[in-house]
C-alpha cells in the first residue's frame, strides 16, 4: 500500500507506529496484570478459608474469622510485592501504572469500607456484601476498558450481577452461596487464568516499546 | 548543559522531551475532567433535591427514582448541547483512561441504587457508605492517574465520609451525606468549571 500524507503531515507509517506502540502498552499492562494475579489467588483462598472457618468452625474463635484472615492476606500481600520487587528488571508503562492505581485505590477504598463495617458491626447487612462486590465489578470493569480485555470486562458483569443478586434474594442462604462464588471461584479462576495467559512470567521487564 | 549521551543512547533532550510529552498528556487528562465539571455540580444539586424531597414527603416511594431520571434526562441534554456547541471528549490515552474510571463508576453506582431502592434496602447503612465509596475510588483513581492533588483531597473527603456514615449515630448520617454533596460534588464541580474558564480565558 502506498504511504499517504494526512491533512495533519502524519504519514501512514507513523499511525502504525502508534498503532503499535499502543497495543504493547496494552499487552504489558496485561501481563502487568497476570504478573500480579497471584494476589486474586491469594485472596480468593482468604475468604474461602475466613468462609470455612466461620462456618465450620463457629466456637473455635469463629467472631475472629474474618478480622484475622483478613489482617493476614494484608501482610501476605505486602511480603509479595516486596519480594516481587527485589525482582532485578522490574519497570512499568504508564498503563501499567494506571492499573495499578485502580487496584491500589480499590484497596484502599475496599479496606477502609471494610474495616468501618465490621468495627461498628454492620458487617451483616445485605447492601456491605453487596457493595464489596459492587467495588470488585468496578475496579475489575475500569481495568478491562484501560486493556481492552473482554476476559476481565466478563469478570466485572459477574461481580455485578452477584452484587445485583444479593438485593434480588434477599436471604442470607443465597447471600452465602454467592458470596462464596464471587469471593471464591470467580477470584481464584480469574487469577489462575490471568497467570496462565502470562507468558512464562516476562512481566513488563525489556518489552517497553 | 552540555546534551550528554547515556549508557542506553537516550540524550538529554530526549528525556526532556518525553518528560514535556508526559506533562502535556496529564495536563490533557485534567482537562477532560474539567471539562466535565459540570457533571458533578449537576448531580450534587440533584441529590441535594432528592434529600430534601424526601424530607418533605417521606412517604413518598418514587422521591429517589424521579430525581436520578430527571438527572440522567438533564445530563444527556446538556452533554447533547455541548456537543453541538463543538464540545470533546479528551482523546489521550490519559483522558481516556480517567473517562473509563467514571464511566464505570456510573454504571456500579447505577445497578446498585436501583437493586436496593427496588428491593427496599436503601435505608441501610451500609448503602449509603458504599455510594460515597464508590465515588471516593473514583475520585482517587483519577487523582493519581492525572497527579492531581486538588482531586486527591476530593477523594479523601468522599472515603472520610464512608467511613463517619458507619460511625456517627444515624440521625446524623443525613448530614454527612448533605455535606458530602456540597464539598465534593457541588464545590468541586464549581472549583473545576472555574478551571475551565480560567483556561478558556488563557487560550484567548
Amino acid at each position: 500500500m502506498a504511504e499517504f500524507e494526512q491533512e495533519g503531515g502524519v504519514t501512514r507509517d507513523d499511525l502504525v507506529q502508534r498503532v503499535a506502540l499502543m497495543e504493547a502498552m496494552i499487552a504489558e499492562g496485561r501481563q502487568y496484570t497476570g504478573r500480579n494475579s497471584w494476589i486474586f489467588v491469594l485472596w480468593g483462598l482468604v475468604d474461602l478459608t475466613a468462609w470455612a472457618w466461620q462456618n465450620y468452625s463457629p466456637h473455635f474463635g469463629g467472631r475472629w474469622a474474618w478480622p484475622i484472615c483478613l489482617a493476614a492476606g494484608v501482610v501476605l500481600t505486602f511480603v509479595g510485592k516486596m519480594l516481587q520487587k527485589s525482582d532485578k528488571g522490574y519497570s512499568r508503562s504508564g498503563v501499567c501504572s494506571r492499573v495499578m492505581s485502580v487496584w491500589g485505590m480499590m484497596g484502599l477504598a475496599m479496606g477502609t469500607y471494610v474495616a468501618s463495617a465490621m468495627w461498628t458491626h454492620f458487617d451483616w447487612q445485605f447492601s456491605y456484601i453487596a457493595g464489596l462486590l459492587m467495588m470488585l465489578g468496578m475496579a475489575h470493569a475500569i481495568s478491562a476498558m484501560l486493556l481492552r480485555w473482554r476476559i476481565q470486562g466478563l469478570v466485572a458483569a459477574v461481580y455485578w450481577a452477584g452484587g445485583v443478586a444479593i438485593f434480588v434474594c434477599n436471604s442470607w442462604r443465597a447471600t452465602n452461596a454467592i458470596m462464596l462464588f464471587e469471593m471464591g471461584v470467580v477470584m481464584i479462576l480469574f487469577g489462575l487464568y490471568a497467570m496462565w495467559r502470562e507468558p512464562n512470567g516476562s512481566g513488563c521487564k525489556g518489552e517497553r516499546a | 548543559m552540555t546534551n550528554m549521551e547515556r549508557e542506553d543512547g537516550t540524550t538529554r533532550d530526549d528525556l526532556v522531551q518525553r518528560v514535556a510529552l508526559m506533562e502535556a498528556m496529564i495536563a490533557e487528562g485534567r482537562q477532560t475532567t474539567v471539562r466535565f465539571g459540570w457533571i458533578f455540580l449537576l448531580w450534587g444539586l440533584i441529590d441535594l433535591v432528592g434529600v430534601g424531597w424526601d424530607e418533605l414527603q417521606p412517604d413518598f416511594r418514587w422521591v429517589w427514582p424521579i430525581t436520578i431520571s430527571a438527572g440522567f434526562v438533564l445530563q444527556f441534554i446538556i452533554l447533547a448541547l455541548r456537543r453541538k456547541g463543538g464540545y470533546r471528549c479528551g482523546g489521550s490515552m490519559r483522558g481516556r483512561s480517567v473517562a473509563a474510571v467514571w464511566r464505570m463508576m456510573g454504571l456500579t453506582v447505577l445497578l446498585y441504587v436501583v437493586a436496593a431502592i427496588v428491593q427496599h434496602k436503601a435505608g441501610q447503612i451500609s448503602y449509603i457508605a458504599a455510594i460515597l465509596m464508590f465515588v471516593g475510588m473514583a475520585h482517587a483513581i483519577s487523582a493519581v492517574i492525572l497527579r492531581w492533588w486538588a482531586q486527591g483531597l476530593v477523594a479523601g473527603v468522599w472515603l472520610a465520609g464512608g467511613v463517619a456514615t458507619f460511625f456517627v449515630p444515624r440521625s446524623y448520617v443525613l448530614g454527612v451525606f448533605i455535606a458530602e454533596m456540597c464539598l465534593g460534588m457541588v464545590l468541586f464541580g464549581l472549583y473545576a468549571m472555574w478551571l475551565e474558564r480560567r483556561s478558556g480565558a488563557q487560550g484567548e
